[in-house]
């Protein structure tokens, strides 16, 4: 039977049984997946995958079953939807939940699946995982080299008791570099990786010499001082920072009042540099897809305008409670999440950014992990530089930062020209003007 | 006899057939329930049902790994294929090929024991429980409360290993979490308190929990935290509370002691065998085998026995944690420590119940023992950069310690180290002793459920990120 048949099947079955709504998604795929530890192939892998979801909702309240191996199983689909309605009939009415979403005519978003993607072998994984070895060792021979190339590929289908009802391939290939270089007790180390939903959105080759270099680099790394500076992050530290920012943005947090967000909508919390919007409709983009989790369609949302918190994110629960239009940023589990993200960028370049400062911190890589409740910041500088007299000086090694989000939002006072691009990801270096540095 | 065992003995007999030089195959069952009360509704309640196979073998030193979500014998027959196929397709690019210890077939039968069977308890029973715990904490914390959470979740896993060595084991696990989220608001200020309980066993964690030390203590810890100030930046020396302690000999320690990660070049502690790598009031132990403990098993995900490894003696370097393969590296018995994150996942090296031993002193000598330091107690969560020795642990709450006494209260902060400094720089170890830290840790993509703890420990100096004064 087909995924999306059978997806039907079970919401039929589960309103039989007395669901009010009930949806039900389908997948199967394959992933296979190359694993390099120091410079050799440890593991080749295949996985094949066959799930199945679904949810049924009684007066709000809401049972889900979900099942993988369901020919080893000895249950069929409508048991599987019955058992479902039971759970939610078991759970407490819940007068917040208004519907499941509707079905929306929607553009196709081009570039999510790629036919190449699904005929790659694992000899083309291996190949590509060995070449990887052999970049990095040409840049040093000492090179310690990890790494992972990844290839999935699948289909999909999502139905609802409101006719949603829509199937889709998709497809991603991942490849990942770890790359520890040893001088005697020093030790540098660096990573890099290049993801994409097409072959053709990859270079593998690069990823190995730019990690095994950024090794390099971080031979001879430093305490600082513990003392306020100017921190300004890298394309991937920055674009780790801007993406935390967005999953802040869940209509659901804040609805339960246990958000640093709650109340702001509306209101100017960071500086005039800050615009930041959610776009799940780029073609080719990781975070990609015409529909969302729950098969809702999906929009382009401007979360910060200028420093304005302009709007949340919704999944089709949290937009009936407010009685505001759904965002589509369901994932299939029930929660919030978001997809691509964009930050506006300026007018300087990451050199003249850099340049312009006398003393401070260049993050390379790691979010700043900001507690969702309070919006604290406190968090390790994994991979960073002091920044001495406008150049990277040389690599800091156990060194901290701290804040607190409103006040780092306010400081954020520059966003680079220039920036690294991946598929469906712009990412642009960010400057805060000042942040507590802790070290010693 | 079981489907289970029929399906791993036609596949291993197979593999033989096929000439490989070694196989094993895992299959398993699982069965999860989940509720969640917030707010005072019981409004999400899941079940999630798995079954499926992990077919590895191992051909001229490479290994080929396939997973199926399936168990039709059909499907696992071309799975073997497949993977013998795998295993050739890399052998060119394997510079380091995988040698296998030497180990005696095991055969055996176990299964975990629960005070109360979860399977047997209904749901309805299962949301009451769970609302009793969180109708304490909104009464405890009264209006201050804006957002209570409380969620309850069990699993029975009952997995069949079979090897070409022999090894047939068939084993069944059960465990059981409940966890407390609470967000409370006063003074222009939120902030979150949270408490947890994970077991291996059943439904006797709910039975045996009181809301006074589970959803009302959440609700304690997120009340302090209105009034706390942030923490102070810079090296400070530091208390641990056992909770600290757990994470930093899981984090910045026992990623270190997984063999493959000092094979592979990437531990501090290759080289280091049988040297001093701590202060002599150290000693670390990683042990499977604490029955009701959150990492508790007997036999790995290959069929090995665990049993207890002393990784650090008084400050000297003792033992790797190992898998089959690491262990036929080293030249060493095997010492049961290759988990497998479900059929999906391969075996790697990873802990268990993790802890520092007790030692001779006491938390009152610790704290008068410090004229400008930091109690760091509510251990959350931490990670590693296990090639440098780069850990970063976070601790929920925090005590100033000023003229060796406790002082005022300090927000939530997170500290970090490097390994081999901090493990020199412990300077007293507390006679008292706590293992509450049931959790999943992550590697290489896999989840696996473990514990650990200690003693509260005195640390020299450590880097504490909090605020410039």
């Amino acid at each position: 039977m087909a995924l999306l048949e059978l997806a039907q099947e079970i919401v039929d079955e589960a309103r039989k049984a007395g669901a009010d709504f009930a949806d039900a998604s389908v997948g199967n795929g394959r992933h296979i997946s190359v694993e390099v530890e120091s410079g050799s192939i440890r593991s080749t892998e295949v996985s094949r995958t066959e799930s199945l979801a679904v949810r049924a909702f009684v007066k709000g309240g809401r049972g889900t079953i979900s099942v993988s191996g369901i020919e080893a199983l000895d249950v069929s689909p409508s048991q599987i939807a019955r058992q479902a309605v039971e759970m939610a009939k078991a759970a407490d009415p819940d007068p917040d939940f208004v519907s499941l979403p509707p079905f929306e005519e929607a553009d196709e978003v081009e570039g999510l699946y790629d036919e190449r993607l699904e005929a790659f072998t694992p000899s083309e994984a291996v190949e590509a995982a060995g070449r990887a070895v052999d970049e990095a060792k040409a840049v040093d021979s000492d090179a310690i080299v990890m790494a992972d190339v990844s290839v999935a590929a699948g289909e999909g289908a999502i139905a609802n008791s409101l006719g949603v009802a829509v199937s889709r391939k998709s497809s991603s290939i991942d490849h990942g570099v770890f790359v520890v270089i040893r001088r005697g007790a020093d030790t540098g180390a660096f990573y890099d990786f290049d993801a994409g939903r097409n072959l053709s959105d990859v270079d593998l080759a690069p990823v190995a010499k730019n990690a095994a270099q950024g090794a390099l680099a971080f031979l001879g790394a430093r305490k600082v001082e513990t003392r306020p500076m100017p921190v300004v992050l890298g394309p991937l530290s920055a674009y780790s920072f801007i993406k935390t920012l967005a999953a802040a943005a869940n209509a659901e947090s804040i609805q339960r009042k246990r958000s640093y967000l709650v109340g702001r909508l509306g209101e100017v919390i960071g500086s005039r540099h800050f615009t930041l919007v959610d776009n799940a409709l780029v073609p080719r983009g990781l975070s990609s897809g015409v529909h969302d989790g729950e098969g809702a369609r999906r929009r382009e949302v401007t979360i910060y305008d200028e420093g304005r918190l302009a709007n949340v994110l919704h999944n089709s629960y949290t937009a009936g409670k407010a009685g505001v239009p759904n965002t589509g940023h369901a994932t299939r589990g029930g929660g919030i999440a978001p997809t691509n993200v964009f930050l506006r960028l300026g007018d300087k370049t990451a050199a003249e950014i850099i340049s312009e400062v006398d003393e401070g911190l260049y993050i390379n890589m790691g979010s700043l992990a900001i507690h969702p409740t309070s919006g604290d910041i406190s968090t390790s500088v994994d991979f960073g530089y002091k920044i001495e007299k406008g150049r990277l000086a040389y690599p800091v090694a156990n060194a901290m930062v701290a804040g607190d989000i409103f006040g780092l939002l306010e400081a954020l006072d520059t966003v680079s020209s220039d920036y690294r691009s991946e598929p469906g990801a712009v990412m642009p270096t960010i400057r805060i003007a000042k942040l507590d540095v802790a070290g010693g | 006899m079981t489907k289970r065992k029929r399906i791993a003995e036609e596949a291993v007999f197979l593999a033989e057939q096929r000439g490989v030089d070694f196989a094993d195959v895992r299959v398993i069952e699982e069965t999860a329930t989940s509720a969640l009360v917030q707010d005072a509704t019981a409004d999400k309640v899941s079940e999630r049902i798995e079954a499926g196979v992990a077919i590895r073998v191992l051909v001229d030193g490479a290994w080929g790994f396939v997973s199926l979500d399936t168990t039709s014998r059909r499907q696992v027959l071309v799975a073997l294929d497949e993977a013998i196929e795998l295993a050739g397709a890399s052998k060119e690019r394997v510079s380091d090929p995988a040698v296998l210890a030497s180990f005696k077939p095991v055969v055996a039968e176990f299964a975990t024991p629960f005070g109360r069977d979860p399977r047997t308890v209904g749901i309805p029973e299962k949301i009451k429980a769970i609302k009793a715990f969180e109708a304490a904490a909104r009464t405890h914390g009264g209006a201050a409360v804006v957002n209570s959470l409380v969620s309850y979740a069990d699993v029975a896993i009952a997995e069949t290993i079979a090897n070409t060595r022999g090894t047939l084991v068939e084993q069944e696990c059960t465990r059981a979490v409940i966890g407390c989220r609470v967000a409370v608001a006063g003074g222009g200020v939120t902030q979150l308190g949270s408490e947890h309980r994970g077991i291996v066993g059943g439904f006797e964690v709910v039975e045996e929990t009181t809301p006074e030390e589970f959803s009302v203590r959440a609700v304690d810890k997120a009340l302090a935290l209105l009034t706390a100030k942030p923490a102070p930046a810079g090296s400070f020396p530091v208390i641990f509370h056992p909770s600290i302690t757990g994470l930093l000999t899981h984090e910045a320690l026992g990623h270190n002691a997984e063999a493959d990660a000092v094979w592979s070049g990437q531990s501090i502690l290759a080289g280091k065998m049988g040297q001093k790598v701590a202060a002599d009031c150290v000693t670390i132990i990683d042990d499977p085998t604490i029955a009701g403990k959150y990492g508790y098993y007997l036999y790995d995900s290959e069929g090995t026995p665990a049993r207890r490894r002393v990784i650090i003696e008084n400050g000297v370097l003792k033992e790797f944690l190992h898998s089959l393969e690491t262990a036929g590296r080293f030249g060493v018995e095997p010492n049961g420590a290759g988990r497998a994150d479900g059929h999906t996942a391969r075996p790697i090296v990873r802990m268990r119940n993790t802890f520092m031993a007790p030692g001779q002193d006491s938390f009152e000598d610790m704290v008068k023992s410090i004229d400008n330091g930091i109690y760091l107690k509510d251990g959350h969560w931490g990670y590693v950069f296990t090639e440098r020795g780069q850990f970063t642990c976070r601790a929920g709450q925090a005590v100033m310690i000023e003229n060796g006494e406790l002082g005022e209260p300090l927000r939530d902060v997170s500290v970090a180290g490097l390994t081999l400094e901090v493990l020199g720089d412990m300077e007293m170890v507390g006679s008292d002793f706590e293992m509450e830290m049931p959790g999943t840790c992550g590697k290489g993509g896999q989840g696996a459920p473990t514990d650990a703890g200690g003693p509260h420990v005195k640390v020299r100096s450590i880097v504490v990120g909090g605020r410039v004064a």
